[in-house]
C-alpha cells in the first residue's frame, strides 16, 4: 500500500508542475504586457519600466516560476489589478458559490443517473427505459450554455416559475450570517426558512444545467454496466433465494455497477471545472467561473493562472481521491493493493 | 402421482425466441420426486437441463418463456402462484446450487450477509439471530473458522470453500428439494469428493430429495437413487439407478454408457461426446429426435415418421423409455 501511495503521490506532483509550468509559459507567451495594463493606458515609459520591475517581469523566465510557485503555495497568488485587491481574496470570496452550485449539481445528477440506470434495467427495452436513453442522448449532444439559456427562456421568461440569472439570492433577500458560505446550509444553520427557500429557487436552473451532462454521462454508464450484470450467475443465485427482480436490481446489481461509477466520478468532477466557466456565466452567479471568464475579459493574468494552477492540483486531487474511494469500496483491489 | 411424492413436474415446455426461430428447449417434460429421493439427470450439454431447473422455479428470463406445464410442490402448482409468491417459495421450499461456486456469490458483498439474508427473507429472525444461525450453517458445512468465513469476501475463498457456502445457503431453509446443477463440475477432483461427502451428510439430516444434474455417470452411479436421461428437450429414459445403468432401454442412454470406457473401473469420467450432434432445436425431425444418431433405427420409417410416446415397460414398474424399439435394445445388453 504504501509503495502505490509512493508512485500515486510522485506521479501527482510532476503532473501538477507540468500543468503549471505549461501555464506559465503559455500565459507569458500571451500578446499584451501585463505591466502596461497594471500602469494604465496613459503612462509613461518610465513608469511602466518600472511596474515591469515590481511585476517581477524582468527576471528570467525560470526564476519567475519559481517565485510564483513558492509564493503559490504560501497564499500569496498575485494582485488583481483589474479589482484592485489580492487574488487569493478574490478566490476565497467566490470558491464557496462555485462549490454550492457544483455539489448541487453533482447530487441531482447522481441522484437522478441512479434513478435513471435503475429504471432502465427493470424495464429494459420497455417505454421508460427508451425515456432514459434518449435523456442521456440528449445531455449527452446539448452545450451546456445552450441548455441554460433555453431553461431561461422556459422557466424564467415564459412561465416565470423560477428567477431569472440573478446570481445566488434575488435582490430583495440578504445573505445568511456566513458560516460555510454555502447559502442552504448557512440559512438552515440560521433557521432563515424564506432565505433558504429563495437559495434554493436559485440554485435549480444552474445545477440542473450544470447537472444533465454529468447525469447523461453517469447513467448510460451505469446502464450499460447494469445490464452486464444482470446476466452474471451469483443474481440468479440472489433471485433463486427469493428476492424479486426489483430487490435483485437495487441490491445486487447497483452496488456492483457503482465500482466503475466512482472512476467516472472523479472525471466528472475535474470536468466540472470547465463546465461552472460557462454555466456561471450564463447565470450571473458569483463563483469562480465568473471570476475568470471576468478576468480574462479584462487580461487580469494572475487570476487566470491562479485558476490554472487549482485545476491542475484538484485535478490531480480527484484522481488520487477515486483510488483511494476505489481501493476501500472494491474488496477485490483492497487485498490486492494491501 | 407415487404417495410420498413431493415434487411432481407435468408435462412442462419452455421455449426460447433465437434469430433462427423458435427453440422447443424443453418438450414435455414430466417427473416425481419422492420424498429423501434423489434423481439424477443426465444428457449432453444443451440437452435443456439447466433450462428445466430455471422453468421450475420460474425463472425463465426473456428471450425465453414457459410455455406450459405444471410443477406441483406441497400441494399447488407453482405454476398458478404470482411473482410474489413464487419469491417465498424460491430459497425456502425449493433451492438451487449452481455449477460455477466462483461467480455464484457477490464479489463486492461479504459472505455472511448473503447466508444471512436468505434466512431474513423467509423467516421472522432478528438480525442477529440470523447472524448466528447463520455462522451455525457455516460450520454445518463443514468450513473451518466459520465466524471468520462470515466476515470474508467471497475472493478469499477457495473454490471448494465457496460451493460449501453454496450449499449453506440452498440448505438453510430446509428445502423440501434441492436442486444442484453440476454442482461439482468445476472443482478438482480431491474437492469434488469432500463436496459430494457433505452433501450427502446434510441431505441426509434433512430428509432432502435432491435432483442432481451432471456429466458425471460416476456420480450417478454412486449418489442418486432413480436417473433420468434428457436429448434434446426431452427424458428419453427413467429408471432406478441400477436398472438404468445395467440394462439401458433406450439407444440413447446406451451410447451415453457406452461411451464411458469401461464404467466399472473408471466411474469419475465426465460423459465424452457421443459421434454426431443433437438436432437443432429450432428445426426438429418429424420422427424421433434420436434417429439420425440412433445406432438401433437402421432404416426404420417408423422411427423417421412417428415420434415414439413414453412407454412404461413390461416387467418393469418405475422405468419408463421414449423408443419405439426399447424392447430390442434390452434384448441387447441382456
Ligand atoms: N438465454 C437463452 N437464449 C436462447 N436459447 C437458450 C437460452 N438458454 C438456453 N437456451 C436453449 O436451451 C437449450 C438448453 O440449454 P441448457 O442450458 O438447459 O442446456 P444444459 O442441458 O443445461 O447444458 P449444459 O450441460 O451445457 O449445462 C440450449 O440448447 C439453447 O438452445
Ligand atoms: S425410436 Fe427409433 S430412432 Fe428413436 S431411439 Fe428408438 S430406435 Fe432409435
Ligand atoms: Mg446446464
Amino acid at each position: 500500500m504504501s509503495r502505490f501511495l509512493l508512485r500515486r503521490t510522485f506521479s501527482a506532483v510532476l503532473t501538477v508542475l507540468g500543468g503549471t509550468v505549461v501555464a506559465f509559459v503559455v500565459m507569458r507567451l500571451l500578446p499584451g504586457d501585463p505591466a502596461r495594463l497594471v500602469a494604465g493606458e496613459f503612462a509613461s515609459a518610465e513608469a511602466v519600466a518600472e511596474q515591469h520591475r515590481a511585476l517581477g517581469l524582468d527576471e528570467p523566465l525560470w526564476s519567475q516560476y519559481l517565485i510564483y510557485m513558492a509564493d503559490f503555495f504560501r497564499g500569496d497568488w498575485g494582485f488583481s489589478y483589474s479589482l484592485g485587491e489580492p487574488v487569493f481574496e478574490q478566490f476565497v470570496r467566490s470558491v464557496p458559490a462555485t462549490v454550492e452550485l457544483a455539489a448541487a449539481a453533482v447530487t441531482l445528477a447522481f441522484a437522478g443517473g441512479v434513478i435513471g440506470a435503475l429504471i432502465s434495467s427493470y424495464s429494459r427495452g420497455g417505454p421508460l427505459d427508451a425515456a432514459v436513453r434518449a435523456s442521456s442522448y440528449i445531455g449527452l449532444g446539448t452545450a451546456p450554455f445552450w441548455l441554460g439559456l433555453l431553461l431561461l427562456i422556459v422557466f424564467f421568461e415564459r412561465l416565470q416559475w423560477l428567477p431569472g440569472p440573478e446570481g445566488r439570492l434575488s435582490s430583495s433577500t440578504a445573505a445568511p450570517p456566513p458560516v460555510t458560505g454555502l447559502h442552504t446550509v448557512d440559512a438552515l444553520l440560521a433557521g432563515e426558512w424564506a432565505t433558504l427557500g429563495d437559495a434554493a429557487v436559485h440554485l435549480i436552473l444552474p445545477a440542473v444545467t450544470l447537472g444533465f451532462v454529468i447525469y447523461a454521462f453517469l447513467v448510460r454508464m451505469l446502464r450499460a454496466s447494469m445490464l452486464e450484470l444482470v446476466r452474471e450467475p451469483y443474481i440468479l443465485v440472489a433471485r433463486s433465494k427469493g428476492r424479486g427482480r426489483w430487490g435483485v436490481i437495487v441490491r445486487d446489481v447497483l452496488p456492483n455497477a457503482l465500482l466503475p461509477a466512482i472512476t467516472v466520478g472523479g472525471l466528472v468532477l475535474a470536468e466540472l471545472l470547465t463546465s461552472t466557466v460557462l454555466a456561471e456565466t450564463v447565470f450571473g452567479w458569483p463563483g469562480v467561473g465568473k471570476l475568470v471568464t471576468d478576468a480574462i475579459l479584462q487580461q487580469d493574468f494572475a487570476v487566470v493562472q491562479a485558476f490554472i494552477m487549482i485545476s491542475a492540483c484538484l485535478t490531480v486531487a480527484c484522481n488520487i481521491v477515486v483510488d483511494l474511494l476505489y481501493g476501500i469500496a472494491d474488496p477485490r483491489v483492497r487485498v490486492r493493493s494491501s | 402421482m407415487k404417495p410420498d411424492t413431493v415434487l411432481s413436474v407435468k408435462d412442462m415446455h419452455t421455449v426460447f425466441a433465437t434469430p433462427g426461430g423458435t427453440a422447443h428447449a424443453i418438450r414435455g417434460v414430466s417427473f416425481d420426486l419422492r420424498r429423501g429421493e434423489r434423481l439424477g439427470i443426465v444428457g449432453e450439454s444443451g440437452a435443456g437441463k439447466s433450462a428445466l431447473v430455471l422453468s421450475l422455479l420460474g425463472l425463465v428470463e426473456p428471450p425465453g418463456r414457459v410455455a406450459g406445464g405444471s410443477v406441483w410442490l406441497n400441494g399447488r402448482d407453482l405454476r398458478t402462484l404470482s411473482e410474489r409468491q413464487m419469491r417465498r417459495v424460491r430459497g425456502k421450499e425449493i433451492s438451487i446450487v449452481f455449477q460455477d461456486p466462483l461467480t455464484a456469490l457477490n464479489p463486492v458483498r461479504r459472505i455472511g450477509p448473503q447466508v444471512a439474508e436468505v434466512l431474513l427473507m423467509h423467516g421472522d429472525l432478528s438480525r442477529k439471530q440470523a447472524r448466528e444461525r447463520a455462522v451455525g450453517l457455516l460450520a454445518d458445512v463443514e468450513l473451518p473458522e466459520p465466524e471468520k468465513c462470515y466476515a470474508a469476501y467471497p475472493h478469499e475463498l477457495s473454490g471448494g470453500m465457496r460451493q460449501r457456502v453454496m450449499i449453506a445457503i440452498a440448505l438453510a431453509n430446509s428445502p423440501d428439494v434441492l436442486i444442484a446443477d453440476e454442482p461439482t463440475t468445476a472443482l478438482d477432483a480431491t474437492t469434488q469428493a469432500q463436496i459430494i461427502t457433505l452433501l450427502n451428510k446434510v441431505i441426509e439430516e434433512r430428509g432432502t430429495a435432491v435432483v442432481m444434474i451432471t456429466h458425471n455417470m460416476g456420480l450417478v452411479a454412486d449418489f442418486c437413487d432413480t436417473v433420468q436421461v434428457m436429448y434434446a428437450g426431452e427424458v428419453v429414459e427413467y429408471g432406478s439407478r441400477d436398472r438404468l445403468l445395467d440394462r439401458p432401454a433406450h439407444p440413447y442412454t446406451a451410447a451415453l454408457l457406452a461411451s464411458v470406457p469401461a464404467m466399472d473401473a473408471r466411474r469419475d469420467l465426465p460423459l465424452p461426446a457421443l459421434s454426431g450432434l443433437p438436432p437443432s432445436l429450432t428445426d426438429l425431425p418429424e420422427g424421433c429426435a434420436f434417429a439420425p444418431r440412433c445406432p438401433l433405427e437402421g432404416e426404420r420409417g417408423l422411427c423417421r415418421t412417428t415420434r415414439p410416446a413414453p412407454r412404461i415397460l413390461d416387467g418393469e414398474p418405475d422405468r419408463m423409455s421414449m423408443c419405439h424399439f426399447s424392447a430390442e435394445q434390452l434384448a441387447l445388453t441382456s
